[in-house]
């Protein structure tokens, strides 16, 4: 069953077109990547979705209410976290929720309840009186979480949540957020580094200048989100080897030894090699080619003994340099696609 | 209609921590300090300074005058940044998907704004007793000062939070709503005096008696004009009563026709203006994609 039925969706901004005849569903209870460039329309769609921005034409159904004419009943439903948000100052975080859960029409004498049970689940009830504006920034975004949950919607949209936070935090939020899915949340989130969010959704849907590229899985936005692959390499031993077999393999645009920005010294070892820890060494490859060529790269290695201890292909959508394609549906073929895109 | 949040939210925000409480140390300060001057000058000036109706006047004039000119300036001071604040600080989009409707927004804004400014109007009025100690002065002279006090409160609030609506950052938001009102506070009354000198002497009558006609109406219409500025509906009011003793009505010199008194036309006009202002806040906060 749909949540969500987006039909021919556009937005313009003057002579800017921001989303372009964008039609697509999502199941109930689904993880919903929404991928693309900057400037995709990924955060327009999410604004059109949370009722802050009107379509120019076309409209979407929220649990069956429409964007456009009953916009009210759609903020009943959806719960929308921008990925800058601001803070009130002098405001402590349970007041801050408290505050929120008024707006929200929720009864006074219920509102410390929700604000405190929400406060335990994103892991904040320790800062339950500290001023909002003294919290970092992955408190912030879980502090944010928590405002958007505090109607209880049945649709999170949520634009680019881990996009400011650190390993750690990112991971924590993954994790939230995963949570909130086991509890029949359907949520829209959006990145441009898909690997933010590959260990999380279940559909993905691919823009490029405010048009439907692809909505499929994984594997299915890989084939196309660009022919470039980014592999980081981790080995040990001596990484001229790997570099050289790397290099020779057919297809390899680039292959470089990482640096560690705040370690330099350590990439040859502290004992000259001695210490196996201290050999772990990051090779970082770029290359024209799809799963396959992936695969034989990494047989390269192995067979040019080269002692690798993780071999992890990340997404980057930043590099998507793809003009304006054309809408495909779901699952279907893309003849038309330019050439830079297909795979 | 759900105004509560925001306005409750608001209003005690501002009360939390000193700003409050110094700006209406200032305000109350500025006030009886300029009474305090004007009561000492005249304490030595007269010997027996009780029951002084010629001092009480003058003192209540200007306990009225100062707490007009403050109002004006205070009053928009807490709706400049009502809307465009919101926006900087990057809290708009989060009240706007709430179930808070743009009346609501709008409403809570205004109300905790204008609750404010009527606190301290509200403290200042035993300020008002001294005048009164002092005579010459009617209840019903302060009643309805203080009510034009409260309908300049409400139009100067409406302004700053319309033009906030409209405007992108406080700092453009304040210039534009202190150079609307200093053009209605003084430069209104201004242009009228100006008009009034060029036309008043010089309309043209095939007789005396048109003419006068002609006069007449003019120095109405005049007068109105000059009442929708508070600094000009003092005027106008006060002149109005010296010379002949009406409060709802008021006589030009020299006829027998009554028109309705400066404040009516005052309050209307400024009541008018501030729902018009308010209505273009939440037509502009309803507009999803413009702001």
């Amino acid at each position: 069953m749909h949540i969500i039925e987006a039909d021919r969706l556009t937005k313009r901004f003057g002579k800017t077109i921001a989303l372009d005849g964008l039609s697509f569903n999502v199941e109930r209870g689904a993880i919903l990547g929404i991928v693309g460039v900057q400037g995709a329309g990924k955060t327009t769609l999410l604004k059109m979705l949370a009722t802050l921005v009107a379509p120019t034409s076309g409209d979407a159904l929220v649990n069956g209410s429409s964007i456009v004419r009953s916009p009210a009943m759609v903020r009943h439903v959806t719960g929308f976290m921008a990925d800058h948000f601001g803070v009130y100052q002098d405001m402590s975080v349970l007041e801050y929720l408290e505050f929120f859960a008024a707006c929200f029409g929720i009864a006074a004498s219920d509102r410390r309840q929700v604000a405190t049970d929400l406060l335990q689940l994103v892991d904040l009830f320790h800062k339950v009186n500290e001023p909002v504006e003294h919290l970092s920034a992955s408190m912030r975004q879980r502090l944010g979480l928590a405002r958007t949950l505090i109607h209880d919607p049945g649709v999170l949209l949520l634009d680019e949540p881990t996009a400011l936070l650190d390993p750690k935090a990112r991971t924590e939020l993954r994790e939230l957020i995963r949570e909130l899915h086991s509890l029949g949340k359907t949520i829209l989130i959006t990145a441009h580094i898909v690997a933010d969010i590959e260990d999380m959704c279940s559909d993905y849907l691919l823009l490029a200048h405010g048009r439907l590229v692809r909505q499929g899985n994984l594997d299915s936005i890989q084939t196309i989100i660009n022919t470039h692959r980014y592999i980081s390499i981790k080995l040990l031993g001596d990484i001229g080897n790997a570099l050289q077999v790397a290099r020779s393999t057919p297809g390899v645009l680039r292959a470089e030894k990482y640096m560690n920005p705040y370690f330099p010294d350590e990439q040859s070892g502290p004992n000259g090699g001695a210490n196996a820890l201290a050999t772990l060494q990051q090779l970082d490859v770029l290359f024209d080619g799809d799963f396959t060529a992936a695969s034989n790269l990494l047989r390269s290695l192995v067979r040019g003994s080269v002692q690798i201890v993780s071999f992890h292909e990340r997404t980057d959508v930043s590099e998507l340099s793809a003009p304006a394609g054309p809408v495909i549906e779901r699952n279907e073929a893309a003849p038309d696609l330019p050439a830079e895109m297909q795979s | 209609m759900n105004i509560g949040p925001l306005a409750t939210k608001e209003f005690q925000f501002r009360m939390r921590g000193p700003r409050a409480f110094s700006l209406l140390t200032i305000y109350l300060g500025i006030l009886s300090g300029v009474a305090l001057i004007m009561y000492l000058g005249a304490s030595l000036a007269f010997e027996d300074i009780g029951g002084n109706r010629a001092l009480g006047q003058p003192l209540y004039w200007l306990i009225i005058g100062m707490q007009v000119i403050l109002v004006c300036f205070v009053a928009p001071a807490f709706t400049v940044g009502a809307i465009s604040g919101e926006r900087e600080r990057g809290t708009f989009d989060l009240l706007r998907t709430t179930l808070l409707e743009p009346v609501e927004i709008a409403g809570g804004k205004f109300l905790a704004a204008l609750g404010y400014v009527l606190l301290i109007v509200g403290c200042s009025l035993p300020l008002f007793g001294l005048a009164f100690t002092l005579g010459g002065v009617e209840p019903f002279q302060m009643v309805l000062s203080v009510w034009c006090v409260c309908v300049t409160a409400a139009s100067a609030s409406a302004l700053g939070l319309c033009i906030s609506a409209h405007v992108r950052s406080t700092v453009n938001s304040a210039v534009v709503t202190y150079a609307l009102i200093l053009s209605i506070l003084i430069g209104l009354p201004i242009m009228v005096l100006i008009v009034a000198g060029l036309l008043l002497p010089a309309l043209p009558g095939s007789s005396a008696s048109s003419a006068a006609t002609g006069n007449e109406l003019l120095s109405a219409i005049l007068v109105y004009v000059a009442s929708l500025s508070p600094i000009g509906v003092f005027t106008g009011n006060e002149a109005n009563y010296l010379t002949s003793g009406r409060v709802w009505s008021m006589t030009i010199p020299g006829s027998t026709q009554t028109y309705p008194a400066p404040f009516l036309v005052f309050s209307f006009g400024h009541l008018l203006a501030s729902a018009l202002l308010f209505w273009l806040t939440v037509r502009r906060l309803g507009r999803a994609d413009k702001l």
